[in-house]
Order: structure tokens, then C-alpha cells, then sequence
């Protein structure tokens, strides 16, 4: 069992900036968590509280149900990859991989099987006599991963592993690594600020900002349910609008927004006269031209008429954003298939009340 | 493809200049260096294949009997023998005492304190070595602080000079040349990365082991070019051992210099010095094959 524990983790440093407050956080055995936000949001200086490279001001640290607080990174068994993989340059791929293993003070054949082993789990056994930077990109990335897991430690921690990767490559890894992950099955915990790779990645996101967790939840959750406008706004592209609550009839809202009103099934937790953020993802609404539009706003949908500002072809998709007649700008995103319209035209937006979430 | 016949937009290359331009470029440095260093060193060379004349003077010859005099004179072999000794012992002082200093200064998060330290080590070097010579020569005499101090320890039994003598010379020469060594060593060890440790530590490794399996190695070339200046430059001390040693700790350049001043034998000053040149440049030499032999293994 590889649990990792952070109870109310507040790191403030030498002159007040305080970095991380009071954060909590359980990680499973063998669960993938990733912690995302913009930076400067406190996920690295987090990764580094569990790593043991920052002494948290406040809280409780825990690996294994051990409090690790105070006791130093090279006790703690963790596999670490960093930013610019940070392989040793003056060794060998053979002696990187090794490294862990050897501090460990276990015999060489145990050494050269595992060795091995690990170059065969990120498919690089060519590369054993390599200096590191007779490597690409990725295969650097593999190696540093590979070096990390060979000590078998408790946990796995991901420092923004694959922002300097371009964005082919950074697919190709993505896959790769929640392969490894999968099948060594190590408890993992990764940093980025980019909100794709925590979604197609994790068991669990964590989105950070300011010091604080915003959200806790799996990739689905964050994505469709966000529990506050950053969120929404952080993970994926969103439309937000805000304004007050004029009436709930028939679990269907009414929010004025200025000179705008939409409608919204989203009334567990609002009440009227709430102020509260209207969301809605682009993806979520139809356009057609105005002239085909059906009437204005119904009981069961909310629509926008405006012009197309700007058109951005996607391949598959074309997102448009359309400039509203009371100055509001919408962004929707259409299938190529079904759409295709040019800047200036006047649309018509079509956004059903259940897509249409009500955040406090 | 008539060259004779090429116009001149033809013979103008990619950038613009004339095919030519790169000899006017490359002149300037080839004519410095021929003019300060090479054609003096020829000099050099040829003055100590002269024969010496008494009274100061020497005429044109092609002997070697200079060389055989140096060679097979115990004391100049002696001296040359005892120079390498002390720029040998003050090279290893200076690294003893200039790592931990530049490890120390290199690894303090805060770059205020940094540049503090850096500039202090450096402001050491606005003064000449002489001032700093006579310096230690007071704070080592009899009557001053450091002798005092030593009695009242009880290092001494009672406050006697510390200077003229080879512990003078040792202590002027390592404070005169250790910036040279913690600068150099301070910039190769900024370049190991932080994350080059971290690494190490999250594998497992404790700060000395990581020292050794990271900073060490990765800091060689910066050991090896440190020592390379500090022993190349007290080779060639001068003035430190007639300020603060005894005439037996007297290095080669001050026999040079007597060669020359005192007893007015140029062709043998040249030769001594031409010697002492040579071994400076198997020293560079095997210096640049250590840093070069790593780096080709590393390609």
C-alpha cells in the first residue's frame, strides 16, 4: 500500500508569500492524480512538499501512513522525473538507470537485470551505452522515467515531465506513460499547466489556484460538473456570463445578465435573487443561420443572435466566436460536417437550459 | 569557371564581401599575436643560443652551451626542481581551501550575498602583489598580531618572525592566487543544475554521496583549469619570494631576473626562461588533454 497523505499543507516562505494553504489531499494505491493549474499556483511547490525538497509550514505529510514531514528526499523512496529530465550527463544510460539502484546498495546482477528490465519497460534497450545527450527529446524523457521506477519506490512524482516536449511528441508520451504507470502499477502524482494532458491522463485532477485546490475530481466531474468559474474557465473553454437569479419555475431558472437573459436547469443550489456565474461550454450550442432560427428564448433553451467575429478552422472543427447584440462574445465550437459559415455573417447561438450550469 | 574573366559581382560571396575579406579579418589577430608573442618568443629562442660576453653584452653564435650549463648545473636544476614544488604545494592549498570557499559562495540562494562574496575575493585582486607581499610581512613580524596570536595560543613559545621563510612564502602565494582558483571553480560549479541533485537525492543518494557521484565530477573541468592557472601562475612568481622568503626559497624567475640584472648574462636568463616555458607548456598541455580527453568521451 503506497498511499500519499496531506493534511491542511500551508507552505509560507521567508517574507509572507504564502504559497500553498492549507491544502488536503488523499492519493490511493496505484491512483494517478494530477495536479493542474496556471503558474505560480502552488502545484510545484506541493510536488516538492511530498518529495521532501520544501518542509511545509503548517500540515502533515504522509507516505505509507508515515509522517515524512521532516525527513529528507533520499529517505523517503519516491521516484522523482523533473522539467528538463535532469539526467546525469557524465554517465551512461546503463549508469542513470543504475543510480538508484546502486545507492541502494543491492549486487550487480540484481543491478543488471533491472537495468535491463527498465529499458525493455520504456523500449529503449539500444540505447544502454549512450551518454544522455546522444538522445532526442523523448527518448531522454523515457530514460529519466525509467532511471525513477527502477528502485521500485513508493510513489511516483511527475514534475511537469513533458513541457519541453513539442506537441507530437508529448501525445505519443502522454499514452506512454500512463502505459508504465498502468502496469507498474505505482502510486503517481503529476504536476502541469496543461489542462488536456491532466484529463487525458489521470484517475484524478486537482485543480490549483492562488495556493488552494479548487476542485478535486475525476477528469469527467471537473470537465462537465465545475464547482466554480475558474474551474470551468481553467479546464477546457468556456462561456461565462454573469448576472442575478429573477425566478425559478418548474426547475428551470431565469438569470438576468444585464441585457441578456438565459435560462437554466441547473437549480440545486441557487436560490432567486442569488448572484451566481452562468456557464456553458461551446460545444454545447447550435447555430444556424438567423434567418432559419425558430423564435426567441423558450422555457427549455436560451438563444443568442449576433454576428461571427472571428472564424478559426480546427481540422475537424471550426470554432467560431460570435459577437452578441447586447456586446457579449460567445464561443462555440462547430463539426466541420455541419456547419460552415463565414465572418460577418448573423447566426443564431441555440444553448438548451440542462447544458447550462449555475455556479455561486 | 575563368577566374580571370569572373566580374566583380560574381567574386562578391553571400554576405556581401569581397572573397578576400576574410584574410584582412583574420590579419588583425594573426598580426597581434605574431607581433607580441610570436617574433618575441623566436627572440628569445635565438638570444639563448648566444654567447655571453663579460660586462653585459653578448654576440651571435649558435651554441648550446647554455643549455648544457642549465642541465647540468644541480643548482638551477635544484631551483627549478624546488619552483615546481611551491607552485605545486600552493596549487593544492589554494584548491583545498578555494572549493568549499567557491561551493560555499555558489550554492547561497540569495545573489545579493553572492555578488557580496564574489566581490570582496575579487577586490583582492586591486592591489598588486607586491602591496599584498609586504602586507604579510608586517602581520607576519615579530612584533604584530599573527606571531601574538600563535604565543598566546600557544602555537609559539614566544613571538618570533614568521617572515622571511618558506611558511611566509606558501601563505603569500595561496592568498595571492586564490581568487583565480574560487573564480574558476565558482563558475563551473553555478553550472551544475539544481535539478542534477535533486535528481540524486530523490534516488536515494545523501548530500555527500551526491556530491560525489554529481557535483564532483561534474565540477572536474573547472578543478583541473583552476589548478592549471594557479600553478601556471606561481611558476612564475617573482616578487613574493624576495619579500617573504629566504634567498634558498628563491624560484626560478628571480634567478632569471638575477641573470639578468645582476650579472648581466642575457643568452642565459633567455635559456632558463625558455626552459621554464617549456615545462609551463607540457602543464597546459596535459591540462587540455585531461578536459579534451573527457569531452571526446562524452561525444
Amino acid at each position: 500500500m503506497s498511499r500519499v497523505v496531506l493534511e491542511g499543507i500551508t507552505k509560507r516562505y521567508p517574507g509572507g508569500v504564502e504559497a500553498v494553504s492549507d491544502v488536503s489531499l488523499v492519493v490511493d494505491d496505484g491512483e494517478f492524480v494530477t495536479l493542474v493549474g496556471p503558474s505560480g499556483c502552488g502545484k510545484t511547490t506541493t510536488l516538492r512538499t511530498i518529495a521532501g525538497f520544501e518542509q511545509p509550514t503548517d500540515g502533515f505529510v504522509g507516505i505509507n501512513e508515515n509522517r515524512v514531514n521532516t525527513v529528507p528526499p533520499d529517505k523517503r523512496d519516491i521516484g522523482m522525473v523533473f522539467q528538463d529530465f535532469a539526467l546525469f550527463p557524465h554517465k551512461t544510460v546503463e549508469e542513470n538507470i543504475a543510480y538508484g539502484l546502486k545507492v541502494r546498495g543491492y549486487e550487480r546482477d540484481h543491478i543488471d537485470d533491472r537495468v535491463d528490465e527498465m529499458l525493455e519497460l520504456v523500449e529503449l534497450p539500444e540505447t544502454k551505452d549512450r551518454m544522455p545527450d546522444q538522445l532526442s527529446g523523448g527518448q531522454q524523457q523515457r530514460i529519466a522515467l525509467a532511471r525513477a521506477v527502477a528502485p521500485e519506490p513508493d510513489v511516483l512524482l511527475l514534475d511537469e515531465p513533458l513541457a519541453s516536449l513539442d506537441k507530437k511528441l508529448r501525445e505519443t508520451m502522454q499514452v506512454e506513460l500512463r502505459r508504465i504507470q498502468r502496469k507498474l502499477d505505482i502510486t503517481t502524482i503529476l504536476v502541469t499547466h496543461n489542462q488536456k494532458e491532466a484529463l487525458t491522463m489521470s484517475d484524478r485532477i486537482v485543480v490549483m489556484n492562488d495556493g488552494h485546490f479548487e476542485q478535486v475530481g475525476s477528469p469527467e466531474t471537473v470537465y462537465s460538473d465545475p464547482e466554480t468559474p475558474f474551474v470551468a474557465d481553467f479546464v477546457g473553454t468556456a462561456n461565462i456570463l454573469t448576472g442575478a437569479i429573477s425566478a425559478i419555475d418548474d426547475d428551470i431558472a431565469t438569470v438576468d445578465c444585464g441585457h441578456t437573459t438565459v435560462r437554466s436547469g441547473d437549480t440545486d443550489n441557487v436560490e432567486v435573487g442569488d448572484s451566481v456565474s452562468v456557464v456553458f461550454r461551446p460545444e454545447h450550442l447550435s447555430m444556424t443561420d438567423q434567418q432559419t432560427a425558430t423564435d426567441g428564448s423558450g422555457q427549455q433553451a436560451t438563444t443568442f443572435d449576433g454576428t461571427i467575429s472571428v472564424r478559426r478552422y480546427t481540422g475537424d472543427q471550426i470554432e467560431y466566436h460570435v459577437r452578441t447584440k447586447t456586446d457579449e462574445t460567445i464561443v462555440t465550437v462547430q463539426r466541420v460536417a455541419e456547419t460552415s459559415m463565414n465572418e460577418g455573417s448573423s447566426v443564431s447561438l441555440r444553448l438548451s437550459a440542462d447544458n447550462c450550469l449555475l455556479l455561486n | 569557371m575563368s577566374t580571370e574573366k569572373s566580374t566583380l559581382s560574381e567574386r562578391i560571396t553571400e554576405n556581401g564581401f569581397l572573397p578576400q575579406a576574410k584574410y584582412l579579418i583574420v590579419s588583425y589577430p594573426a598580426l597581434a599575436l605574431g607581433l607580441f608573442f610570436v617574433i618575441p618568443l623566436i627572440i628569445l629562442v635565438v638570444v639563448s643560443t648566444f654567447q655571453n660576453i663579460e660586462g653585459g653584452f653578448f654576440e651571435p653564435a649558435f651554441t648550446l652551451e647554455n643549455y648544457v650549463r642549465f642541465f647540468g648545473s644541480d643548482l638551477f636544476q635544484g631551483r627549478m626542481i624546488y619552483t615546481l614544488q611551491i607552485a605545486g604545494v600552493t596549487t593544492i592549498l589554494s584548491l583545498a581551501i578555494g572549493y568549499p570557499l567557491a561551493y560555499y559562495i555558489a550554492t547561497l540562494k540569495s545573489e545579493l550575498w553572492r555578488r557580496v562574496y564574489l566581490s570582496v575575493i575579487v577586490s583582492s585582486l586591486f592591489l598588486t602583489f607586491i602591496i599584498r607581499g609586504f602586507a604579510w610581512q608586517v602581520l607576519l613580524s615579530s612584533e604584530s598580531i599573527i606571531p601574538t596570536l600563535a604565543t598566546a595560543v600557544g602555537i609559539l613559545d614566544e613571538p618570533v618572525a614568521l617572515v622571511p621563510s618558506y611558511l611566509a612564502l606558501v601563505v603569500g602565494m595561496v592568498y595571492v592566487f586564490l581568487p583565480f582558483m574560487v573564480l574558476t571553480l565558482y563558475t563551473s560549479i553555478r553550472d551544475v543544475d539544481d535539478s542534477l541533485k535533486e535528481a540524486s537525492r530523490s534516488l536515494g543518494a545523501r548530500p555527500l554521496r551526491t556530491f560525489r557521484e554529481v557535483t564532483l565530477p561534474l565540477t572536474k573541468n573547472g578543478i583541473i583549469s583552476g589548478s592549471m592557472l594557479v600553478f601556471v601562475l606561481s611558476l612564475g612568481v617573482y616578487v613574493l619570494p624576495r619579500i617573504l622568503g629566504n634567498p634558498s626559497d628563491w624560484t626560478l624567475a628571480v634567478l632569471i631576473g638575477n641573470q639578468v640584472g645582476v650579472e648581466g648574462n642575457i643568452p642565459y636568463g633567455a635559456t632558463i626562461s625558455i626552459v621554464l616555458l617549456m615545462v609551463v607548456g607540457v602543464i597546459l598541455g596535459t591540462g587540455w588533454y585531461l578536459i579534451g580527453g573527457q569531452r571526446r568521451a562524452s561525444i
